[in-house]
């Protein structure tokens, strides 16, 4: 196995070990899932982040991508499902344009990924500013409401099955598929890569358009969740994506990490997030305790990567 | 009572030392002494024999696990490199030290900046200039623009700036690991006279390095190491090549170059008034099935340009390539290996290897799709080609999962030349295939290339040694200034005959 996977799977231990201590009954099925389909929205958008990192980019107009997503599913949904299916399929499109810009862009003129993709941020906030002049109206249809916080059968959280279905297909992709493998060598030597046979522009914009969908797919599901639209869905994901894959291994340099180690990221996030909550702990003490978290593993993946060498 | 004199007396005296990494020994009980001052002693061995790691050690970068190093007598224990610079030992790694935006004079100060003004402290550039100007002109550089960037001067350039660097430092004693593996022949000669400068200032030069003939004009000893362990430290006067080669290898230098017998092929590619940006003109030859022919060419004379154009690593500007007599348009690497034709460049570390992916990955990089089943990668498959791959070239590697990075140099082109080997070129494309490498590593991939050819494939190959070039290709065809100068069958080719059509 992984030997990078083992610095997440010791902190998810450690933070299951503390809330099996603090609040047994939270290990408890339905709770325990529940708190484990929280995870999906931040899952499905964390994915798109790593396989960015992985070719040693990052993107960081994803957060404004899932807000988008949602002021247009509200203002445009009907409840019928000919609008449901193609406002969904347009949410996307839309998505997969802005990651299109987003890596033709890095590609093929050299600009820096976090300059590039801060600057797509403003201007799809500005965009959907614009759209709703500051006031979103609209809600959504009660079949998404369900994708985004119903359960199946009453037990299995649907959200989760998108995120874990997801999760495996990324996997599949990213070790199975010439592309997928191409990701981890334009992130770790784009001129060896080159020299392979590798296009790296194409493997560039490729990740962009994947992470900018996979954000919507997670504004969708959090627009479910939501029932409405609202200008401040995708706050909480600015940085949370890229924490997701730090904890679970991924590296800013580029080709090292995974899926795996960001699924774990993830628990581990939310989690500590519902731990926390669990004390009364307030937002800052929150904050804090998810800083050193996120510190405190990072820091063991560097210094493990010292001790294998 | 006479061995405490000459204890006292020599210079540096490592007793014992050993070095464990985790896992392994890379220093094992090892002995070396520089006896009196001005010694230029030289330290070789194969890759992973602890050359590096022995003189990181005398230099404070690394330190040692066991036994004991007199300075002039005394203990010396350095645990960083300032407090080795601080005793007099100032070392010159294999990879540049300086930093390429910052100007020669910055650098040549970098952390001992003069200083003016008693408040409030400032760099003195007038100061810096005037030394800056005198430690240049000390090792030929007296005519340079101190004040810009590092990275705008020829590798050779930096390297005697690195060396005047050290003269500030008023070192005693001096290392120098791999100094010459990217100079020339012309400008290894002046780093020789600097070399003798500093010897008559009475300072002593420790000189690392793979290329015995250096080793041998130069030094005045040889310390050989092996596989961590000391074998011996002859007079350069009184040992000759072979009893050094020997003590590296621990065996006879028998078979160095084996050139199997050209095949009269058909011709393969045909390349016709290429031009490209920059420096490649009006280059016209023909390739054959089964041959090799080498390029040779003094460094920067277009021939890595030629080759990476060859390979679809840039786009000629006119010109024509004809692969198997059908003219063929080249705009990728890509379209290169579609065509058969496989690059292996002369950087691994840097054009070559994925450092960080696995030896399976590295070597599978460049076929990729040869290994899909219904569109998926088949791992099974793929791990069974690359473990027969890693049995053919004799890779040592603890598994397929290794990160290449942790190989040794010869392994790691071992990987390359895997990979390419793995696309089943019809045309090789080599640049200094065994740059770096040691002795027996060479004469495996020397081995490598001529099986290749004898099953009918085409190398086109580019090194700076000529012995090398004399010794495994079937024609060489000579490059000055982007230009052909000459076509010599190997046969009537002569290191005379060669320099001079490089130098024209």
């Amino acid at each position: 196995m992984n030997k990078r996977l083992l610095v997440p799977i010791f902190g998810l231990v450690a933070v299951l070990i503390a809330i099996a201590v603090i609040s047994p009954y939270s290990l408890m099925p339905v709770s325990f899932l529940n708190a484990t389909k929280n995870a999906s929205y931040l899952g499905v958008v964390a994915i798109g982040q790593t396989i960015v990192m992985l070719t040693g980019g990052i993107d960081m107009s994803l957060y404004e991508t899932i807000a988008l997503t949602n002021i247009f599913s509200a203002n445009f949904m009907q409840d019928n499902p000919f609008s449901i299916l193609s406002v969904t399929l347009l949410a996307i499109l839309l998505a997969g344009c802005i990651g299109f810009v987003n890596g033709t862009m890095i590609a093929k003129t050299g600009i820096p990924a976090i300059i590039m993709t801060i600057a797509m941020g403003f201007a799809v906030r500005g965009s959907y500013l614009v759209l709703t002049k500051g006031a979103p109206r609209g809600y959504i249809p009660e079949v998404v409401r369900f994708i985004g916080r119903g359960k199946l059968f009453d037990l299995v959280p649907v959200a989760l099955l998108v995120w874990l279905a997801l999760s495996f297909g990324v996997i599949l992709f990213l070790n199975r598929t010439a592309a997928g493998k191409s990701v981890y060598f334009t992130g770790s030597n784009p001129t060896a890569a080159r020299l392979s046979g590798i296009n790296n522009d194409w493997t560039i914009i490729l990740v962009y358009v994947t992470s900018s969908v996979f954000a919507a797919i997670s504004g969708l599901l959090i627009s479910g969740y939501l029932g409405m639209g609202t200008l401040d869905a995708g706050v909480e994901y600015m940085l949370s994506p890229i924490a997701a894959s730090v904890i679970g291994g991924t590296t800013f340099a580029g080709g090292i990490g995974g899926i795996g180690g960001t699924i774990i990221g993830t628990l581990i996030m939310r989690y500590v997030d519902n731990l926390m909550t669990l004390v009364n702990a307030r937002h800052a003490g929150k904050l804090i305790v998810q800083g050193v978290i996120i510190g405190g593993i990072a820091t063991m993946h560097s210094t493990q990567k010292w001790s294998l060498k | 009572m006479v061995a405490e004199v000459r204890n006292f007396m020599s210079v540096l005296k490592v007793q014992e030392v050993s070095k464990f990494f985790p896992g392994t020994r890379a220093l094992n009980r090892v002995n070396f002494e520089l006896e009196h001052e001005g010694e230029i002693h030289a330290l070789v061995g194969e890759n992973g024999a602890g050359k590096t790691t022995l003189v990181k050690i005398i230099n404070g970068a690394l330190e040692k696990n066991e036994g004991t190093i007199l300075l002039r007598g005394e203990p010396y224990h350095a645990s960083n490199v300032q407090q080795a610079q601080q005793q007099g030992l100032a070392f010159i790694p294999q990879a540049s030290n300086l930093i390429g935006c910052l100007s020669v004079k910055e650098n040549l100060f970098l952390g001992q900046e003069h200083v003016k003004g008693s408040l409030i402290k400032r760099i003195d550039w007038k100061r810096s200039g005037q030394s800056a100007a005198r430690l240049l002109t000390r090792v030929g550089l007296g005519h340079i623009n101190i004040d810009l960037r590092v990275e705008d001067f020829e590798v050779a350039e930096q390297q005697l700036i690195e060396i005047a660097k050290v003269l500030s430092i008023h070192a005693s004693i001096i290392t120098m690991d791999e100094p010459t593996s990217s100079l020339t022949e012309e400008e290894t000669r002046r780093l020789f006279d600097i070399i003798r400068f500093l010897q008559r200032m009475n300072v002593s030069v420790i000189f690392v390095s793979h290329k015995l003939d250096e080793v041998f004009q130069i030094s005045d000893k040889i310390t050989v190491l092996r596989n961590g362990e000391c074998v011996g430290t002859r007079n350069t006067s009184e040992t000759n090549r072979e009893e050094i080669v020997r003590m590296m290898t621990g065996k006879e230098e028998a078979e160095k170059y084996t050139r199997k017998k050209r095949l009269h092929g058909s011709v393969i590619m045909k390349v016709s008034n290429l031009k490209t940006r920059g420096i490649v003109h009006e280059v016209s030859f023909e390739l054959a099935a089964g041959e090799t022919l080498a390029i040779a060419g003094l460094l920067g004379s277009g021939q890595t340009k030629l080759l990476e154009t060859l390979c679809g690593y840039y786009s000629p500007i006119s010109g024509s390539i004809e692969i198997g007599g059908r003219e063929i348009r080249i705009h990728s690497p890509k379209d290169a290996l579609r065509h058969g034709i496989g690059y292996i460049p002369e950087d691994r570390h840097i054009k070559g290897l994925m450092l960080n992916q696995s030896v399976q990955d590295n070597i599978s990089a460049a076929s990729l799709r040869d290994d899909r089943q219904f569109g998926f990668l088949s791992i099974a498959m793929q791990l069974e080609r690359v473990q027969k791959l890693i049995e053919q070239l004799g890779i040592i590697c603890a598994g397929t999962h290794q990160l290449v990075e942790n190989l040794s140099g010869g392994n790691q082109q071992k990987v390359l030349l895997a990979r390419y080997l793995k696309v089943k070129p019809r045309i090789l494309l080599l640049n200094e295939p065994t740059r770096g490498i040691d002795v027996g590593a060479k004469t495996e991939i020397y081995n490598l290339i001529s099986s290749f050819k004898v099953q009918g494939g085409a190398v086109l190959m580019v090194s700076s040694e000529l012995p090398e070039i004399l010794g495994i290709s079937d024609r060489i065809m000579v490059m000055h200034e982007g230009r052909v100068t000459g076509f010599f069958s190997t046969g009537e080719a002569t290191k005379e005959k060669l320099m001079h059509a490089m130098t024209v």
